[in-house]
């Protein structure tokens, strides 16, 4: 837009061109405020919003359908792809749900497609079976936000690696004759139904276990 | 014991055991079992509260 605008003798007004510039960067919607300033007059302002032209999408693949939880590192390696390709490098942000893991972001570099990077499936120590869980790719646009327009996922099979299992927790690893300590029995399963846990001690005359 | 249905995990006391005998430290294995569960198992130590006495000779 022009520096400046003359209101000829007689007029109320002048009208002006706002022209947006095309910048070439994923920057989204920016919201722009033009002041009008002139001596002996009040400033006035106004905004308008600069709708942005430039777009990008990604494409999400994993290298494998299929992982185990507790997978050696890395269970898997995911490939996010950019297009259109450009001169500058891009930041992807990677949203993995439970149990998988990956880094925060990725960049793809300057002049390159894609980038690669470890997939990882934590193991949570329940039965909970073979499960389906899923992985997002955004786009961290040139003002550093995540944006879902051009989003990818991808989705990957968890196999389970737990079986059922019992496990301990005690208050104490030290109890004095004639003295309690309280313990507590876990199971790693669904517990939608009553289990009955047989508990025993190696040396009677030494230490009893009984429900609390 | 039982692990009640709804819940993940239940209680118990390990109480231990004043036999009267001075035997010092003693470690004592815990187990828990059920039927088609892998095993828990834990130790501990029962500190004695015996001390030992000496009886003179008549």
């Amino acid at each position: 837009m022009p520096a400046s605008v003359t209101l000829a003798l007689g007029e109320r007004n002048a009208v002006f061109s706002l022209n947006p510039i095309d910048n070439d960067l994923l920057d989204g919607t920016r919201r722009v405020v033009i002041q009008a300033s002139a001596s002996n007059y009040a400033t006035v302002s106004a905004s308008i919003d600069v709708l942005d032209n430039d777009s990008a999408s990604l494409v999400l693949t994993a290298a494998d359908a299929v992982v185990t939880e507790g997978a050696p590192s890395p269970a898997t390696i995911g490939t996010v792809s950019r297009s259109p390709v450009t001169s500058r490098a891009m930041q992807v942000s990677l949203t993995p749900a439970s149990p998988l893991s990956t880094p925060f972001r990725v960049t793809i570099p300057a002049g390159e497609a894609f980038a690669t990077f470890n997939i990882n499936a934590s193991d949570d120590g329940f039965v909970n079976g073979t499960r389906t869980a899923s992985l997002t790719a955004r786009i961290v646009n040139d003002v550093g936000t995540i944006i879902d327009e051009g989003a990818a996922t991808v989705s990957i099979q968890v196999l389970d690696n737990d079986g059922p299992t019992l496990s301990f927790s005690m208050a104490s690893d030290v109890v004095a004759e004639g003295a309690t300590v309280s313990a507590t029995v876990y199971r790693n399963t669904d517990p939608a139904a009553a289990l009955v846990v047989s508990l025993s001690s190696s040396a009677p005359g030494q230490a009893t276990v009984r429900q609390a | 014991m039982t692990i009640p249905a709804g819940q993940a995990s239940a209680s118990f006391d390990i109480s231990g055991v004043a036999d009267g005998v001075s035997d010092g430290l003693v470690q004592v294995t815990i187990s828990g079992t059920a039927s088609g569960f892998n095993s828990a198992s834990g130790r501990i130590n029962v500190t004695d509260i015996d001390v030992p006495t000496c009886a003179s000779r008549a």
